[in-house]
């Protein structure tokens, strides 16, 4: 646990600039749209604000393929191949390390979001209320939930994809392109043929109640379990397949 | 009772890069307990055949047992490896390399890394990329050293270090040597340095061996020194 929690400190430390960079950005982003208030619609100050969190998938992107690019540009990967450690328990670190990173930049943007722009929200939808702040707390989690969900497809595919390219010695741009959107493609067929399987899970349920156009309002949501189970098990079959490559099959 | 208990054993090992031979089946015996010098100009097939060893690359053709074992994660935590390039992370300091070290290899001895830092005269404070690359040379030593395990490899030692401090760390390190657990295998094509150290020599060319044997045997066999024959093996 130690030499694993150790690996996992060095891959956040890492990732330190990146994170300081993209929640600095965020916070100059939001305090701009803060100052627009007045002289932009209202509506389109506060919609611009939830736009850093349409990159932050982008991010994990970028952060899963380049997780190992760059241990192979700095060449330690001399360092981290030469530990008597499974490819998983490397990849794992790196995994663990961006959902940090991304948790710890939504949870900031969230919070930039409520600190400049609820207040002028609440004033703009005119609301002769307030909704009650746990009716908030329930959509922001289940937002946040399958934001969390896309962020972890995107970092595990792009690291996939990394992984296979460095298998070949040209054309490695390209075949991370095929990979990336082969494998996605294979997962969402696979996810869909599967899902019955897990027909047994009972689904997820959520009762959202607020208040619209004065009036209570209350909006069952039923989520099927299966679909969401049956991707993500395929997902850990891509994570422990570019392990295993990386462990039995790559080169420094 | 060494050479009939070899600590590693390769046949007809082979390996490419693209259309480039690295390897052309190679042969040897590396005895147990022993310094053994691979010896050879740039591109004839050390650091690769080092890199095999240590499972960093597969080779394409041919068998290598390392201690009864192919190469592979059960090897890994007895081998120390030191590689010609610079493999630390450039932003941590000496001591939060140590540590990690500590973390990653139970054969990782922080004391004897720390009494070497202090033998080399580094800061554990500074980090990789404050250090010169003789320093980094250096440093990169006293991880490899700092592993007490059965095989350490080193590949190219002495590059980066002033021609001034060489011996003085060699000893150093040879110093930290115990023969009765393990073997060093050290690649070089910087003779006159670390010939004396040698119990065994093989010599590299082309991918492949073009002489091996004991170190005293080879002088007493041809009458001179390993460096004097070094140069008539590589003209």
């Amino acid at each position: 646990m130690r030499s694993w929690s150790r690996l996992f400190i060095k891959d956040l430390k890492g990732q330190l600039f990146l994170l300081v960079f993209a929640v600095l950005l965020n916070l100059a982003w939001q305090f701009f749209l803060y100052t627009r208030y007045g002289n932009w619609p209202g509506e389109l100050a506060a919609g611009l604000g939830f736009l850093p969190f349409f990159f932050l998938p982008l991010l994990m992107l970028i952060t899963g393929y380049q997780s190992f690019r760059e241990e192979w540009r700095d060449e330690t990967i001399y360092f981290l191949l030469s530990l008597p450690r499974p490819g998983w328990f490397l990849a794992l670190s790196k995994f663990a390390a961006a959902i940090t990173s991304f948790l710890g930049i939504s949870l900031l943007g969230a919070l930039f979001l409520y600190l400049f722009h609820h207040q002028k929200l609440l004033a703009l939808m005119d609301y002769p209320q307030a909704p009650p702040a746990e009716t908030t707390l329930k959509i922001m989690a289940l937002v946040a939930l399958g934001y969390l969900a896309v962020a972890i497809n995107f970092f595990i595919l792009g690291q996939f994809s990394y992984l296979v390219s460095k298998i070949f010695n040209r054309g490695r741009w390209l075949i991370s392109i095929v990979v990336f959107f082969g494998s996605g493609y294979i997962l969402q067929r696979l996810a869909l043929t599967l899902a019955p399987v897990f027909g047994w899970v009972p689904p997820l349920s959520f009762k959202v109640e607020g208040v619209m156009n004065g009036q209570p309002m209350t909006t069952s949501l039923q989520v099927d379990s299966g679909p969401f189970l049956a991707g993500f098990l395929i997902l850990g079959v891509f994570f422990f397949l570019g392990s295993w490559i990386l462990e039995n099959y790559l080169e420094v | 009772m060494n050479e009939n208990n070899p600590v590693i054993t390769t046949e007809n090992l082979h390996k490419r890069y693209g259309r480039t031979a690295a390897l052309q089946g190679i042969s040897c015996q590396f005895p147990r307990g022993k310094i053994t010098g691979l010896i050879g100009p740039n591109g004839s097939g050390k650091s690769t055949l080092l890199k095999l060893i240590m499972g960093l690359i597969k080779a394409d053709r041919g068998s290598l047992n390392i201690m009864g074992h192919p190469p592979g994660r059960k090897n890994k935590a007895n081998i120390a490896f030191l590689p010609e390039i610079n493999n630390l992370y450039r932003s941590m300091s000496l001591q939060e390399l140590i540590d990690l070290y500590h973390s990653q290899f139970s054969t990782f001895c922080p004391e004897t890394a720390r009494e070497l830092l202090s033998f080399m005269n580094l800061q554990p404070e500074k980090t990789v990329k404050q250090l010169s690359k003789g320093m980094v040379g250096r440093f990169k030593l006293i991880l490899t050293m700092a592993r007490r395990v059965p095989l350490i490899l080193l590949d190219e030692p002495l590059t980066g270090i002033d021609i001034k401090s060489r011996s003085n760390i060699l000893e150093g390190l040879i110093s930290k040597f115990n023969p009765e657990e393990q073997t060093i295998i050290l690649s070089t094509h910087e003779i006159i340095e670390t010939e004396r150290y040698f119990d065994h020599v093989i010599f590299l060319e082309d991918g492949a061996v073009s002489l091996q044997g004991d170190a005293d045997d080879l002088r007493a066999e041809y009458g001179q020194s390993i460096q004097e024959l070094a140069k008539e093996v590589f003209v």
